[in-house]
């Protein structure tokens, strides 16, 4: 999923310095106070150039909360930012794949078991490894890291949001 | 409470005149018009004093439709003729309404478009067009008593509504002769009837059980702002389901056939939606089929039997609720409170299990039938201009997932439920042949994987494509869901800069011309003269542009060299010249001119109040 507006810079735009870590509540009021300004709401009886306009501006400022407030989406785009290419990116880490394996023969086995208290076992297990994996991006985005590494943190990162997501779509199914 | 204000004869009281808005909750079972009149949002009654209009119409043969009471007390006894809950028949294709099942007891016929048409004594009628005899009612009655012409009208929709079904409803305003604001998600109007009235912060959850359709929504209001996290629900479960569920149990202990008469069917069911509703304050309830319409006989049910057939109904509910919270990233302990919405969380099982969910009280205080025709006015209020730029704002949500098909028939999500209106995102594609020149693009919505199980929304194709090895071609598919929650999808081939786009416009809905010829039809537009009608329509677009340049000007003419302000007031004094003419199209072209010289004005004031938001916001902070 790409931004479409490549010219702005999210963070400029929130007024809040380029980094990873964020001020999620400073975020959010910026958020609000932008919107009350550019919504098209705000324009309701106004001229179709000001309505396009304003249309167009909410479209941005709701693109750049939903990317500034996502860690994951909020490190792809700093790496972007720096020109770094994280798609192409492979990771070389086969004890993560192994566990990545294992974690998923697990998911299977809840699916077929449809066991509820086993699946919130696999839930906390994910949630404390998309948590080690974000205090890593914390490190490797700061001024002195290693961007390579930051590009392996996202990966993996993408890979447990993943196992998260399925997990949950399970989880619908056994209700 | 709020003093009337009187201004002097031949003098306004405002700057610019007061609208006249209303809002509009077409219900299943029952609609209301309401509006705010000295700053107060109300319901509307009827001149016997009624405010609740059923949302029924009876046609009858070379006679006008009675719509509301008369044609509910009608249903019995001439049942073919008298449309009930038409609301679920809303953007619904003639294979949809086979699965909503052989119950409906209306004779169905296959026309010209998908959409299907019910054969009654009048005629042969399309749902929209029942919706709009009702719209139509309430519009009457919403002039006669505000005493004028309503500028606009705000009309609530389940959030579950999908892209055919919010289509269907304003395709049935439009030949009602109404001017739709917004189509406005229910929940989140009731959430703004309790928000508004009470100024309240934090995150709330709105659970909505109508007559045909279950909604929940969880939203944040904060300073003033109502932001929905996430909507979720069921547009095929309502209290019709709590009825049908009691019926179903009556017709098996009074031993009546499936395939019993339409009147008799009809009978039954009124008979179970009169004792749910008595066994709301009751534990017991006396059951009596009327010898007349086939069966007599006598039963009684108990509350706990009632809560028994309709337990597994309430779950469902509940399951929609566990994955709204999930969606809006929220736990059950962060919301501060429920607000009930809907007839049927009277029902007392309902109260309980939504109270043992949330682990709080249900709010109930402003009556659950009005609620969303009092945050429809509201909102109307706000829109229409008649309030300041203080005023609430609402972020809403698009309700389920917009994606296309791509190869097996598989469904690839470009924008997922719930993510903020307006909204643009893009997603690239490629060619799957060698040398393939062309690729056909299907807009689909829906969460489910798999194309079949998914609503189609609209095809088109995109030609030209430069011939290349396979997967060599780069196609930019971009989807756009304007603050309406309108689409719009456009591909781009990028090495070739091809590229095609299309408005959509659901596969159920009404073609323009069908709409027209409805115009034309309906009473009222018979008498006038369409030229005349065009003249109006740009003179009023005209005055509004003008007032909004001159508005512009007096805020921030400074933004403007000398030179670019002399062109923009010269071409306003010419648009304000013409405009007293009698040539729409001298007016549209003169409008366009002066939209031409201030868009970079406009540009210019949208960057400068980004900044001034931001730069006031840290002045407080320090």
């Amino acid at each position: 999923m790409m931004a479409l507006s490549d010219t702005d810079n999210y963070f400029e735009l929130f007024q809040l310095p380029e980094q990873y870590d964020i001020d999620t509540l400073q975020l959010s009021d910026r958020y609000r106070e932008l919107q009350r300004v550019v919504h098209p709401d705000r324009f309701v009886g106004a001229s179709a150039q000001e309505s396009r306009l304003s249309q167009q501006k909410a479209t941005l400022v709701n693109d750049a909360y939903h990317v500034l407030r996502d860690d994951l989406r909020r490190a792809q785009y700093l790496l972007q930012l720096k020109d770094i290419e994280y798609l192409e990116h492979k990771l070389n880490d086969s004890m993560f794949l192994m566990e990545q394996m294992e974690l998923r023969e697990e998911l299977d086995a809840v699916s077929a078991s449809r066991d509820l208290d086993r699946l919130s076992v696999l839930f906390s297990r994910t949630q404390q490894l998309q948590q080690a994996c974000k205090e890593q991006l914390r490190l490797h985005l700061s001024l002195s890291g290693d961007l390579q590494a930051a590009c392996d943190d996202v990966f993996k990162l993408q890979f447990l949001n993943k196992l998260c997501e399925e997990a949950e779509q399970l989880e619908d199914t056994l209700y | 409470m709020a003093l009337l204000q009187i201004s002097e004869p031949g003098l306004s009281a405002a700057p610019h005149q007061h609208r006249l808005a209303v809002g509009i909750d077409l219900g299943t079972t029952n609609s209301l018009v309401a509006a705010v009149r000295s700053g107060v949002a109300e319901t509307l009654p009827d001149a016997d004093g009624k405010h609740i209009l059923p949302s029924v119409v009876r046609y009858r043969e070379n006679l006008s439709p009675v719509v509301g009471l008369q044609a509910l007390e009608a249903a019995s006894d001439d049942s073919l003729n008298t449309i009930a809950s038409v609301k679920r028949l809303m953007g619904r294709g003639i294979e949809d309404i086979k699965h909503l099942g052989s119950r409906l007891p209306y004779q169905f016929v296959e026309g010209e478009s998908q959409m299907p048409r019910i054969q009654t004594a009048a005629g042969e009628v399309s749902p929209v067009e029942v919706s709009a005899e009702i719209l139509t009612v309430l519009k009457g009655r919403a002039e006669q008593s505000l005493g004028g012409d309503l500028s606009g009208v705000v009309i609530t929709v389940p959030a579950y509504f999908d892209e055919a079904q919010r289509q269907a409803t304003k395709d049935a305003a439009t030949i009602a002769g109404l001017k739709v604001l917004r189509l406005l998600n229910e929940p989140t109007a009731a959430a703004l009837a309790y928000g508004l009235d009470q100024g309240a912060e934090g995150i709330h959850a709105i659970y909505d059980l109508g007559g045909g359709t279950f909604d929940i929504s969880i939203l944040r209001m904060q300073k003033g702002v109502f932001e929905v996290l996430s909507t979720g629900g069921d547009s095929a479960l309502g209290g019709d389901d709590l009825d049908r569920a009691l019926a179903e149990w009556i017709m098996e202990q009074a031993d009546v056939k499936d395939d019993a008469q339409h009147n008799q069917l009809r009978h039954v069911m009124a008979i179970a939606r009169a004792a749910k509703e008595s066994l709301t304050d009751t534990d017991v309830v006396q059951l009596e089929l009327d010898a007349a319409f086939g069966v007599a006989w006598h039963g009684e049910i108990h509350r706990k039997e009632f809560n028994q057939l309709v337990d597994n109904l309430i779950f469902r509910t509940l399951v929609a609720c566990r994955r709204a919270l999930r969606d809006a990233g929220i736990a059950a302990q962060e919301i501060k409170e429920v607000v009930m919405v809907g007839g049927s969380t009277r029902v007392p099982l309902v109260y309980q299990k939504v109270g043992e969910f949330f682990g709080l009280q249900p709010l109930t205080t402003i009556d659950p039938d009005k609620v969303v025709a009092l945050g429809a006015a509201q909102q109307a209020d706000i829109l229409v201009g008649n309030k300041s730029g203080d005023d609430a704002l609402l972020l809403d949500v698009i309700p389920l997932s917009l994606g296309l098909e791509t190869m097996g028939g598989l469904v690839e999500k470009v924008v997922p439920r719930n993510t903020t209106i307006p909204v643009a995102r893009a997603q690239e594609f490629t060619t799957y042949k060698d040398g393939q020149t062309a690729m056909s693009i299907h807009v689909v919505q829906g969460e489910r994987e798999l194309i079949a199980d998914c609503r189609s929304l609209a095809r088109f194709t995109l030609r030209g494509i430069p011939p290349k090895a396979a997967g060599g071609a780069k196609i930019r598919v971009t989807y756009q869901v304007d603050a309406d929650g309108l689409l719009t999808v456009s591909a781009k081939e990028l090495t070739s800069g091809v590229e095609s786009q299309i408005e959509v416009k659901p596969s159920y809905g009404l073609e323009e011309k069908e709409i027209e010829t409805m115009l034309r039809d309906s009473m009222s537009y018979a008498k006038e003269d369409l030229e005349a009608r065009r003249l109006r329509e740009a003179q009023v677009e005209a005055d509004r542009l003008i007032e909004s340049v001159e508005v512009a000007l007096r805020a921030d003419a400074k933004l403007l060299s000398e030179a670019e302000y002399n062109d923009v007031e010269q071409a306003l004094s010419t648009l304000r010249v013409v405009n007293q003419g009698d040539d729409h199209n001298v007016i549209q072209q003169h409008m366009s001119v002066l939209q031409k010289v201030t868009a970079e004005f406009a540009a210019r004031r949208m960057d400068a109040s980004i900044k001034q938001a931001l730069t006031g916001h840290q002045v407080n902070e320090i």
